[in-house]
């Protein structure tokens, strides 16, 4: 013990320049010449732009722009009397959210696995919801060119996400076939979709589609977007889901076939859900992407809330109000694409994903 | 598949000529058989009737032909698929009789027919085939015939019933659906699946599918692995067949072809702002397609270069030690990643290059060398003299010098280890030549650019005077880089991560300086990760190009969008527009590729 006490002893207390605030300073800021150099410079812009942004954001700025276009931002042309509708919506799944935080916490499989089923059939439910019956008096029928805005956004991403899903795992596994004419047409169809842009796609379903149909079938403008996205993810899906299917060791499928499960069980049972678990932040990441992406269609002339803002802008009073809307804009999209990776960022530690 | 190697006959002369031979033949009928494929489906795509008929529509009253057309060629097209269908069992007849021929003259080649072939023949066209297949192949044990054998009676019901399906669906096509027309919403969709089940000839489908059936029963893995195959092979073709053949219908209906080019010598009669070649409203639509090709290479390479710059600072900032500018890199970095690209674009065109002041208030930086205002960006730049070629054999020489003290410092690697001299010989060699050249030829001269009337000044040979960005390009290549710069920060930040720690050590325990550690020790390393995803960055870029139509820079895309709305050409205009971003993303991962094969470490 004593001994101990007099080494302790034996340290001088560490120099003021190296602890606290001022040693945080020198560590962080001014390490050496270069680095202090850099802060001053950097500071010094700080110090020019910040006031000059915030002087704009809370005198110059016409926020009205956005303030008076709220709800158009959110639903774009979507029947006014009917916005019920939508922020019914959102509220179910935003109590869909709240509710799963405390059912997935609990041990009850049973509750688990009902949650689980309410949300693959909110999808189904919402888009009645929101698409309407013909001749009903609660919910009438709401044309699908009128539906915009972020609404249009969401129900875009969502979509294109749920259907490219099957049709990404279905190339995956048909890239990494054994017979040579799956292997082939799997791959040509995903290098080709990847080799080429977005906005060519989606041109591509705008234009081509009704032609490829029969002459009396009418596809509306959003379903056009929808199968462009949908077929456009699945090739970069495959190729996520063929990495996951690539980390799994060959003895996992020589496993399964020793105790005689056929392929399909195989594949579904042993293969599938470790491949798909140890892909999840990549599929995380593209879905981030599609989301993003799916401002793409205000090219091709949908109203989604690009397009929509875009619109705001020919209104009077607002030409010149491009800043205050393409920043809010940009906002809304850094919120959920910030949010969703954060979240992924957590879900990962938490499973452990990458360290198995 | 994997048990065809176990099987002794086939694995003994597998590579002997005669199975060669046989596999090239097998090939050949194949190609046949595909042939026959085509011809027993698209009646639509080739018969001469019917683009006579197109014609004639063409030249009355188009809606009306339109609505006339789809249901009366179904009439016709019953006949001609029956005819078609006879043709095509024809050919299989004889190609069957050449593969029972073969099989039953050399062995080796009957194993390899009756393998690929006949089990192909048996699941595509059942009555033909089966039969063929009881003759070709008698051995008594083979479990497709021993299938085919005790399965003929409900096979053939089957193909029965499938053509009593086809008449019903037909006769209801005809009398009930179309009348109704679009007056029920399903409707539309009935119409659809059955044009789409009278096209395609439910006989061959089910026939197909009957196929599937044996070869699944036979519990061969060969036999399913063919049918597995054929199968998938049969349902793209027939749906790619189906749209293809609505998409012709709809073409011709409105007078234009899909597969005729030739459009491409029209006048094109549109303006493009910006453009590398000679271009006015006067030129064609092929001249108009080079131009926006080149609008977009050039985006690309300057936005790969650029953005490869600002992707290294910040990679390297965001692993600084000092805290505000790691901190700064990273916000930039996720504000980037997190705004879709062309919130980015129509922030940066309409909010801020077209927000700069007026003509009249030019912003006036360094002096004069920068100008900014709503018109564009001017720099300070080189302009080529008419002496300019007089410099160029200088610059092959500056290149040749380079090439051979290249060789003459490698020379020593082999025996000594180290180069003969520092590689800042080779440039300086490379420098001195140029430099020379300049100075006796002078081939380029610096012009500050200034304003002139309504706009930036030109040169008396209708060149800008120094170098002139329009807000639309400016708009385009900052959008890219700084999008993508961001993404290739956190790619070339973790490459350097990548490496592992004890290197740096190490470097540092060999006494080698911060500078040293970084250049020999810690980047080749990080290169042979970073390229693979700074290679898919690149592409990235290139297809983000084509984003440059929302903010109105004539880009390959911008232009064939135009081209389609003047021309109508969708087919071809679809195909130029795919074919040519293929080709840019190609050309980029191949150039990645070879370096990427440079830096990776070589095993020997």
């Amino acid at each position: 013990m004593t001994t101990a006490t007099n080494i302790e002893q034996a340290y001088e207390a560490p120099p003021r320049s190296e602890v606290g605030v001022l040693g945080w300073l020198k560590r962080n800021l001014f390490g050496s010449v270069i680095d202090s150099v850099l802060t001053i410079i950097s500071v010094s812009l700080l110090v020019w732009l910040v006031p000059a942004f915030l002087n704009w954001a809370f005198t110059t700025a016409n926020w009205a722009s956005v303030t008076t276009n709220k709800i158009i931002l959110m639903q774009g042309p979507y029947p006014q009397g009917e916005t019920w509708r939508v922020f019914f919506s959102a509220g179910i799944v935003a109590i869909m959210a709240v509710i799963s935080l405390f059912v997935y916490k609990t041990d009850n499989k049973r509750l688990r696995q009902t949650m689980t089923l309410v949300w693959v059939a909110s999808p189904v439910v919402l888009w009645y919801i929101l698409a309407g019956f013909e001749n009903s008096a609660l919910l009438p029928k709401v044309d699908y060119s009128r539906w915009g805005g972020l609404l249009l956004t969401f129900v875009l991403a969502i979509f294109g996400i749920i259907a490219s899903f099957p049709l990404g795992v279905l190339l995956a596994l048909g890239r990494r076939s054994d017979l040579p004419i799956i292997r082939w047409l799997s791959t040509a169809y995903i290098e080709m979709v990847r080799g080429v842009p977005l906005i060519t796609v989606l041109f591509m379903a705008q234009v081509m589609l009704p032609l490829v149909l029969p002459a009396d079938a009418r596809v509306p403008g959003m379903f056009r977007a929808m199968v462009a996205m949908a077929l456009f993810s699945a090739a970069y899906l495959a190729e996520n889901v063929r990495g996951g299917l690539q980390a799994i060791p060959k003895g996992q499928s020589e496993a399964a076939e020793a105790i005689g499960l056929n392929k399909f069980q195989e594949m579904y049972l042993i293969i599938m859900p470790q491949a798909l678990r140890t892909v999840i932040p990549p599929l995380v990441g593209q879905f981030i992407g599609l989301f993003k992406d799916t401002s793409l269609v205000a090219i091709v002339g949908l109203l989604d809330l690009l397009g929509i803002g875009k619109s705001i802008l020919s209104q009077a009073g607002f030409l010149q109000a491009q800043k205050e809307v393409y920043l809010f804009i940009a906002l809304i999209y850094f919120v959920f694409s910030f949010a969703m990776s954060s979240t992924s960022i957590r879900l990962e530690k938490k499973l452990g994903v990458g360290q198995r | 598949m994997s048990n065809t190697s176990t099987d002794p006959s086939v694995a003994q002369g597998r590579f002997s000529k005669e199975n060669i031979v046989a596999y090239i033949i097998a090939l050949i009928a194949f190609g046949l058989l595909a042939y026959g494929l085509v011809n027993l489906n698209n009646w639509r795509l080739t018969s001469p009737e019917q683009s006579a008929e197109a014609r004639v529509a063409r030249e009355s009253d188009l809606t009306k032909a339109q609505e006339s057309n789809l249901y009366e060629r179904q009439f016709s097209a019953a006949e001609q698929a029956k005819a078609q269908y006879f043709r095509t069992g024809a050919i299989y007849l004889i190609l069957a009789a050449i593969a029972y021929f073969i099989s039953r003259r050399w062995q080796a080649w009957r194993k390899i027919f009756s393998e690929q072939m006949l089990y192909a023949y048996a699941f595509l066209i059942p009555p033909v085939g089966w039969i063929l297949y009881l003759f070709a192949y008698p051995t008594r044990g083979d479990p497709v015939r021993k299938v085919i054998r005790k399965n003929i009676g409900i096979m053939s019901l089957a193909l029965i019933a499938g053509a009593v399906a086809y008449y019903l669906v037909f006769l209801l096509q005809a009398y009930v659906v179309s009348p109704l027309g679009n007056q029920i919403a399903v409707n539309a969709l009935l119409v659809g699946v059955f044009n789409f089940l009278l096209a395609q000839q439910i006989p061959q489908l089910i026939g197909v599918v009957v196929g599937a059936y044996v070869a699944f029963r036979t519990r061969d893995v060969r036999a399913i692995a063919v049918a597995a195959q054929l199968v998938v092979l049969a349902i793209v073709f027939v749906v790619f067949n189906w749209l293809a053949g609505n998409a012709i219908i709809g073409i011709e209906s409105k007078g234009l072809s899909a597969t005729d080019f030739t459009f491409l010598r029209l006048t094109a009669g549109f303006d493009i702002s910006e453009s590398l070649l000679d271009y006015d409203r006067n030129s064609t639509y092929g001249r108009a397609f080079t131009v926006g090709a080149l609008n977009t290479l050039l985006v690309s390479v300057v936005g790969i270069f650029m953005a490869t710059i600002l992707g290294l600072v910040l990679g390297i900032a965001r692993l600084s030690r000092n805290w505000l500018i790691s901190t700064l890199a990273r916000s930039f970095v996720e504000a980037m990643r997190n705004v879709p690209l062309l919130v980015l674009l129509f922030f940066l065109y309409a909010a801020v290059l077209l927000q700069l002041p007026r003509r009249a208030d030019t912003l006036n930086m360094l002096g004069g060398r920068i100008l900014l205002n709503n018109r564009g960006m001017a720099f300070t730049w080189f302009k080529a003299t008419d002496n300019f070629n007089a410099w160029i054999p200088f610059l092959i020489i500056a290149v040749i010098v380079a090439g051979v003290l290249w060789y003459l410092r490698k020379r020593t690697i082999p025996t000594t280890g180290r180069p003969a001299f520092n590689f800042f010989y080779i440039v300086l060699g490379f420098a001195l030549v140029a430099g020379i050249g300049i100075f006796i030829t002078n081939p380029l001269i610096i012009q500050t650019p200034y304003i002139e009337g309504l706009n930036y000044a030109k040169n008396d040979d209708d060149s800008w005077v120094g170098l002139i960005m329009s807000p639309e390009f400016a708009g385009i290549l900052l959008g890219l880089v700084l999008y993508t710069g961001a993404y290739i920060g956190e790619v070339v930040r973790a490459g350097i991560q990548a490496v592992s720690k004890g290197q740096r050590e190490a470097a540092d325990a060999l006494g080698l300086s911060q500078g040293q550690s970084l250049r020999l020790i810690v980047l080749p390393q990080a290169l042979q990760v970073i390229i693979p995803p700074l290679t898919n960055q690149y592409l990235n870029l290139a297809k983000n190009s084509s984003l440059a139509i929302g903010i109105g820079y004539p880009d390959l895309f911008a232009i064939a969008t135009t081209t389609f709305n003047q021309s109508g050409q969708s087919v071809q205009v679809i195909l130029m527009i795919m074919a040519s971003y293929l080709i840019l993303s190609l050309s980029i991962s191949m150039i990645m590729n070879w370096i990427n094969s440079q830096v990776q470490i070589k095993e020997r």
